[in-house]
């Protein structure tokens, strides 16, 4: 079957039920409940062949033969085909080359830091989904999301940052750049983060206003970036587009369609 | 005690299972409480991981050859768990490292010094029965955001299991950059 049937203790038919290998990858202590005080270790070395305490039964059934143990074999890698990104290394992501994947390790440990870099009077806006399928956005008037006794993410200024020890909460989000002036250009610049291991990401903002659509009145908002978590490392790839039209529609045309709005460019304060 | 250590498998001739855990106590402050991580990193003999696979923590909780978990709900009490399958560490891995950190990616900044109580203890993982457990290592803490509590480790066909209690200023990068784990 799976890897995980080898997990099991004792013969398949005599085996205690593990209902805790539903996912292959997780184990849960189910008995966890059920302990009072550890078993007095009085057997000393005959503890292995004792009865199984009532309290933590994980022990093969009393005569039971363990199955014999051959080496095992790893498992495949998870993840593969996307490139990655080592220690301290620094990355353009360009149009040609968006997409990098971090590691677990990368994507579980401190947190994921971005900072825009422009000479123009500009805001940051991400936008995220929890795990939860909950939406949210964090801007200067609402800093935190979901909430500030402990954000997922967090916006100071041109600053934010995604907190890793929450990835498991997080499915994706969105880092949008947007000029203070309504009139202006595309924000011009550069969207630099940077990981708990020193790795730098630079995603260059590209001011040109060709294929300009929109309204005079629609801000020319820059999609820079977005990350997903897929199968437990995050994703992240630099978008290169333009919106020109209002906030809303710009989060929604990528999935972000949970959101209230006050007006088409103000997300009503959670 | 710091440095002590106990021949495990010497002791419990049968041991397979192995469940090292941490308690602490936080005093309340969630900001530390929530952003605590217990990890394993899988050592070769020359002391240092070979990959990031090597890395076991709530967002990788298996390690890539099955021997060394996260478990989701801790026993007894402990706060957090690794469960390690002994006769399926890899011939490669002569010990793995338990380290306790601060995932600094929060708006607070912490300190392991505010814990009030941190211990370390073992369990044999088919009984439940406890086979050691360190003295209160949170008096030693200062300004660290990282501990190396201990190390399980082969010795003479064995297994044993020592104390550390080094803290790491530098946080988990500096027992990252110690023991060769990819960031």
């Amino acid at each position: 079957m799976s890897p995980a049937s080898t997990l099991l203790r004792g013969a398949p038919d005599t085996a205690p039920v593990r209902d805790d290998l539903g996912f292959l990858r997780r184990r849960a202590r189910p008995r966890a409940v059920a302990v009072s005080e550890p078993p007095a270790p009085a057997a000393g070395p005959d503890l292995p062949v004792a009865a199984p305490s009532l309290a933590l039964d994980l022990a093969p059934p009393a005569g039971a033969t363990p199955p014999a143990r051959p080496g095992r074999t790893p498992l495949p890698p998870l993840l593969r085909g996307l490139p990655g990104v080592g220690q301290g290394e620094r990355r353009l992501l360009s149009a040609d080359a968006p997409v990098v994947q971090l590691t677990r390790v990368q994507t579980g440990v401190g947190g994921l830091r971005g900072e825009l870099h422009t000479a123009v009077d500009a805001s940051v806006v991400v936008a995220y989904e929890l795990a939860d399928r909950t939406q949210g956005v964090v801007r200067d008037s609402q800093p935190y999301g979901p909430d500030d006794r402990r954000p997922v993410v967090h916006l100071a200024g041109p600053r934010f940052t995604v907190d890793l020890r929450q990835a498991r909460a997080l499915r994706r989000f969105v880092v949008v750049v947007r000029p203070a002036d309504p009139a202006g250009p595309a924000v011009e610049g550069v969207l630099v983060l940077t990981t708990t291991g020193g790795s730098r990401l630079e995603i260059p903002l590209d001011p040109s206003d060709a294929g300009r659509t929109g309204t005079a009145a629609d801000r020319t908002s820059t999609v820079a970036l977005t990350g997903h978590l897929v199968r437990g490392a995050l994703v992240l790839r630099a978008e290169h587009a333009r919106q020109v039209r209002p906030l809303r529609d710009a989060l929604a045309a990528y999935g972000y369609r949970g959101l209230s709005w006050r007006d088409a460019d103000t997300v009503l304060a959670g | 005690m710091r440095g002590a250590n106990v021949a495990l498998t010497k002791e419990i001739p049968g041991l397979r299972t192995l469940v090292v855990g941490t308690a602490w106590d936080a005093g309340g402050e969630h900001a530390l409480d929530d952003n605590l991580v217990l990890a394993a990193i899988l050592c070769g003999p020359d002391g240092r991981a070979t990959s990031a696979e090597d890395f076991v923590f709530f967002q990788q909780v298996v390690s890539s050859d099955l021997s060394v978990a996260a478990v989701d709900a801790a026993l007894g009490d402990d706060t957090e768990q690794l469960e390690i399958d002994l006769d399926q560490v890899p011939a490669g891995v002569e010990r793995i490292v338990v380290v306790l950190y601060l995932s600094e990616g929060g708006p607070r900044r912490r300190t392991l010094g505010q814990l009030r109580r941190c211990v370390v203890r073992v369990l044999d993982g088919a009984t439940g029965a406890g086979i050691v457990t360190s003295e209160d290592l949170a008096p030693g803490f200062g300004p660290e955001t990282a501990v190396v509590l201990g190390e399980v480790y082969r010795h003479r066909g064995g297994w044993k299991f020592k104390v550390v209690g080094q803290g790491y200023a530098a946080g988990i990068v500096g027992v990252a950059e110690q023991y060769g784990l990819p960031l």
